[in-house]
């Protein structure tokens, strides 16, 4: 038992160190959240409750991006469950390596699976995924998002005009990142040109929040058409 | 401030629908052999789809600052880590809206 204990926190600490690089670029994210949540109208509570609740970046901010009064209930949840979807990718391909693990530990487990704690626990965590290693790489990432989330939420309410800094732009170029970063991707650049095509359309047609699933349905089905029928799931 | 009880109970949805997704793959498609590919490949195209819709308008029908400061932020996003690309991006548009444009 002691020899476990032993390997557990050996585990525990090499996901710390893993994690430790995304954790210090994660902090300006957090932050970023944090102000435009309290300038967008959440209060400390309301985005700190939102980083713990959800605890997914992007997804988030696909929330903020579409938080107005009255709160369009239905847009922003599927909106930001549009968002999520990849998840189920991760789940599926991670719950295979989770074999040994107890129902509570999985159950638990799955409420961290971020895209960095998939892509590290899948590169790094081998065909037996060590429970203490997953742990060790998603719990000071979660701690960390949700610590940054209310200091820049506290720092939010010292900024007078975010859009003077362009702050409210920081958010656009956050997701023009994420898409440049999808561009070796099979089809990206079909996928990419469907969408925002579509989404243009939409939006000067019906206006906001048409362009959103207009653009994503029908970058989804250019994926669909375009996927080659033998390619490895 | 007072809690506004439609928004805490958005939130708690959003983390409640967020927490489906995390379990939906292991729970539904691990039960299958193997997925289609046109379904796992709409699946992986999911987050470039949306994304690209989400920002489309902000970039496209926004006005010529933000127009250009989304071009030079697509340049500086292929050859730059994120946190520069960030800088720039919002350097760039504060800049040109200040310049009036």
């Amino acid at each position: 038992m002691l020899v476990r204990n032993a390997q557990s926190s050996a585990d525990f600490l090499r996901g710390f160190r893993d994690i430790l690089p995304i954790i210090v670029a994660t902090i300006p994210f957090g932050m970023v959240f944090g102000a435009l949540a309290t300038k967008t109208g959440l209060s400390l509570f309301e985005s700190g409750l939102m980083s713990a609740a959800v605890y997914g970046g992007a997804s988030q901010f696909v929330a903020l991006e579409f938080w107005t009064h009255p709160l369009p209930f239905w847009t922003i949840l599927l909106s930001a469950l549009a968002v999520n979807l990849r998840h189920i990718l991760y789940s599926a391909a991670l719950g295979r390596s989770m074999g040994h693990w107890s129902p509570l530990q999985r159950y638990s487990g799955f409420v961290f699976l971020t895209d960095p704690i998939f892509a590290l626990a899948e590169s790094r965590g081998g065909e037996r995924l060590s429970v203490a290693y997953y742990f060790g790489l998603a719990i000071p990432l979660y701690v960390n998002w949700v610590l940054t989330t209310l200091a820049g939420a506290i720092a939010g309410t010292l900024i007078g005009r975010p859009q003077a800094i362009g702050l409210d732009f920081v958010v656009t170029a956050y997701f023009m990142y994420l898409v440049v970063g999808y561009r070796t991707r099979p089809n990206a650049l079909s996928n990419i040109g469907a969408s925002a095509a579509a989404a243009l359309a939409a939006y000067l047609l019906f206006g906001s929040p048409w362009h959103f699933a207009g653009g994503a349905v029908c970058g989804m089905g250019t994926a669909a058409f375009l996927a080659k029928p033998r390619a490895p799931a | 401030m007072t809690a506004d009880p439609v928004a805490i109970s958005l939130i708690l949805a959003l983390g409640f629908a967020t927490y489906g997704t995390r379990i939906a793959g292991h729970l539904v498609l691990s039960r299958f052999e193997r997925l289609s590919p046109r379904v796992a490949a709409a699946l992986d195209a999911v987050p470039i789809a949306v994304i690209t819709a989400l920002v489309t308008p902000a970039v496209l029908a926004s006005g010529w600052a933000d127009a250009i400061a989304a071009a030079i932020t697509v340049v500086a996003a292929l050859r730059l880590p994120i946190l520069p690309t960030l800088l720039i991006g919002a350097v760039s548009v504060s800049l040109l809206r200040a310049a009036g444009l």
